[in-house]
C-alpha cells in the first residue's frame, strides 16, 4: 500500500491498520500535512498547519500505541478544524484579515476532547469570515480566498465550512470539524460529497469556539461517512461546565439495527419546483433505496415565518456578539464589500423585534417536535442546488431555491441532521440528501444514513484531484 | 405601506450614520439601507403572526448557575 492510498481510507480501516503497525501515527500525520500543503492550499482550504503540534501529538500516539495504551478509535487519526475554534499555540483568525494575529491560551474543548480521544490536530481550516455572520453574499469572503470545491475547481466548496468540507473530499484529512448556525455544515458537506453531521444544539460545547449566535450555533464532524461521523461526535460530544448550553446527559454512539427500528420517514417535497432537475432526480433514487427497509410518508411543514424568525434572531445575536468589534472599525477591512457594512445593519434591530422573533420561535419549535414526533427522521433535500461558480451571486445563481424552509425550520429547532452524498448534478458536482430528526436523537439519524451508505456507493466517490 | 417601510428604514439609517459618522460612502450606504430593509420587512412579517400575552419567548432567565 502506498503512503498516498492510506488518504482514501476510513476511520475504522486506519484504526486497524495502526494496531496492526502497518502505519503509524507520526506516518498519516506526515501524509496529511504534505497533502494538505500540495492539494489543500490550491483549494483555500487551510489556513494554517499546525505541523508542529501534529507530530507532538502523533509521537505520544505512537509511544501510548506501543506501549498498549488505547484511547480508542481516533487515536493517532488526523483531523483539521475550522479555524473559529481555539487551538492553543496557533492564530485562530476566524476567517478574518483583521484577526489574522488572534490567539487564545487554550484549547476549545472541541479540540481538547478529540485530543483526550488521541486524535492528531494538523492543520486549521478555512471559514467564511466570522462564519458569514456578516452576510456574505458570494464566495470571495474570506482572507484566505474563496473555498473551491474539488470535485469541480470553478465552483465553490459552500459555506461557512469551506475549508473543512474540501479538506475532506479531497481526502486531505479523514475528519473535520465544522460549525453551522444556519447551514454551514449541511450545505458544504453536501456540495462538496461528503457526510456531515450538524449535532442536536448543546451536544457538543461550545467553549473557545467564535460566537456567532448563542442560540443558534452548533459544532459537528464532517467525514466521509455517518459511521465516521458517529466516531468523532462520541469523542467530542456531552456536558461542559464551560458552556452553559450542553445537555448534561452524556452521549454514546448506540448503533439502532433496521429490524429493531422498524424505521418510519416523512418525506418532504416542499420547494422541489425550484430545484435542479438532477437534485429532484437523485433525490427520488434515494427515495426508492430508502423504501428498502423504510415507510415512507408525505410530511409538510407548516406554513410559518421560518426564515424571517430566523435572520432577526441571527442577526440581533451576531450583532450584539460583534458589537465591540464593529466599532473597533475592524470589520471595515473584510474580505467581502458586503459583509464591512453586515455586522451593522444587525445594530438597528430593536429589542422588541428580536424577543417577538424568540416567542415565535417557541411557538414553531413546539410545533415541529410535533409532526416530527411519529417519525425517526424526515427526509428532503440537503440543497436545491449543486454548488454555485466561484463567479456568481448566491441570488443570482440559486434564485428561491438558496435556502429550504427545513433548513431554517430545523435550525431554529435545535435539530439534529445529516447530509450523506445521494448523486451527482450540473458541472459534475456532487447532490446530497438530509435527514433531519428529533432532538437529541443522533443515533437514530446515524442509524439512517448508515442503511442508505450500507446500500449505496455514493460516499465512496472521490474527486480526481484526490488522486493528484 | 411601503411609504411606513420606507420611513422606518431612512429612521434605522440615520441612527447608524450618526452612531458611525463619516464611515459609509454612497455604496456602502446604498448596501446598508438594502440590508435593513431586509430586516424591516422581516420584522414586519413577523408583526403580523399573532401571538398572547403568555407567549414567553424562547429562552429562559435562570437565578444561580449550573454545575
Amino acid at each position: 500500500m502506498t503512503q498516498d492510498e492510506l488518504a482514501h481510507r476510513s476511520l475504522r480501516e486506519l484504526a486497524v491498520l495502526l494496531r496492526r503497525r502497518e502505519t503509524s501515527p507520526v506516518e498519516l500525520a506526515e501524509l496529511a500535512l504534505r497533502r494538505l500543503e500540495r492539494i489543500g492550499k490550491r483549494l483555500n482550504a487551510v489556513v494554517t498547519l499546525t505541523a508542529e503540534r501534529a507530530l507532538d501529538e502523533a509521537r505520544r500516539a505512537e509511544a501510548e500505541l506501543a506501549a498498549g495504551i488505547d484511547r480508542g478509535p481516533l487515536h493517532g487519526i488526523p483531523y483539521g478544524a475550522k479555524d473559529l475554534l481555539a487551538a492553543a499555540g496557533y492564530p485562530t483568525t476566524w476567517g478574518a484579515a483583521p484577526l489574522r494575529q488572534q490567539h487564545f491560551p487554550e484549547d476549545a474543548t472541541a479540540i481538547a476532547r478529540l485530543r483526550e480521544a488521541g486524535a492528531v490536530l494538523v492543520a486549521k481550516l478555512a471559514t467564511v469570515e466570522l462564519a458569514g455572520g456578516m452576510g456574505y453574499e458570494q464566495p470571495n469572503a474570506s482572507f484566505t480566498g474563496p473555498g473551491i470545491n474539488p470535485w469541480n475547481m470553478d465552483a465553490w466548496s459552500g459555506g461557512s465550512s469551506t475549508g473543512p468540507a474540501a479538506a475532506v473530499a479531497a481526502d486531505l484529512v479523514p475528519f473535520a470539524l465544522g460549525t453551522e448556525t444556519w447551514g454551514s455544515i449541511i450545505v458544504p458537506a453536501s456540495y462538496c460529497g461528503v457526510t456531515g453531521l450538524r449535532p442536536t444544539y448543546g451536544r457538543v460545547s461550545r467553549f473557545g469556539a467564535m460566537t456567532l449566535s448563542w442560540t443558534l450555533d452548533k459544532i459537528g464532524p464532517l467525514a466521509r461517512s455517518a459511521d465516521d461521523c458517529a466516531l468523532v461526535l462520541a469523542a467530542v460530544a456531552g456536558p461542559d461546565p464551560r458552556d452553559p448550553a450542553t445537555i448534561p446527559q452524556p452521549w454514546s454512539d448506540a448503533p439502532v439495527s433496521e429490524q429493531k427500528q422498524g424505521f418510519r420517514i416523512g418525506v418532504l417535497e416542499t420547494g422541489l419546483e425550484f430545484a435542479q432537475p438532477e437534485v429532484v432526480a437523485n433525490f427520488r433514487a434515494a427515495l426508492a433505496v430508502l423504501s428498502e427497509f423504510a415507510t415512507l410518508e408525505p410530511i409538510a411543514l407548516p406554513d410559518r415565518p421560518y426564515g424571517e424568525v430566523i435572520r432577526i434572531v441571527l442577526t440581533a445575536e451576531a450583532a450584539s456578539a460583534f458589537e465591540e468589534l464593529v466599532a473597533s472599525g475592524a470589520t471595515r477591512t473584510l474580505t467581502a464589500p458586503e459583509d464591512r457594512v453586515g455586522g451593522i445593519a444587525g445594530l438597528t434591530i430593536p429589542a422588541v423585534d428580536y424577543l417577538r422573533a424568540q416567542r415565535i420561535r417557541r411557538q414553531l419549535r413546539e410545533e415541529l417536535a410535533s409532526l416530527l414526533a411519529p417519525y425517526d427522521a424526515i427526509v428532503a433535500p440537503s440543497t436545491l442546488v449543486v454548488a454555485s461558480p466561484l463567479t456568481s451571486r448566491f441570488d443570482e445563481y440559486a434564485g428561491p431555491a438558496r435556502r429550504t424552509p427545513l433548513s431554517a425550520a430545523s435550525n431554529l429547532a435545535g435539530l439534529p441532521a445529516i447530509s450523506v452524498p445521494n448523486g451527482f448534478g450540473e458541472r459534475g458536482l456532487p447532490t446530497g440528501m438530509q435527514f433531519v430528526g428529533r432532538a437529541g436523537d443522533e443515533s437514530t439519524l446515524l442509524a439512517l444514513a448508515r442503511s442508505y451508505q450500507a446500500r449505496t456507493d455514493w460516499h465512496r466517490h472521490r474527486p480526481p484531484l484526490a488522486f493528484s | 405601506m411601503s411609504d411606513e417601510l420606507d420611513v422606518e428604514v431612512e429612521q434605522r439609517l440615520a441612527l447608524v450614520l450618526a452612531r458611525f459618522p463619516g464611515w459609509f460612502d454612497e455604496d456602502e450606504q446604498a448596501r446598508l439601507r438594502a440590508q435593513i430593509r431586509e430586516l424591516v420587512e422581516a420584522s414586519r412579517k413577523l408583526r403580523a403572526f399573532p401571538l398572547t400575552n403568555a407567549d414567553e419567548p424562547d429562552f429562559l432567565f435562570q437565578v444561580g448557575t449550573r454545575q
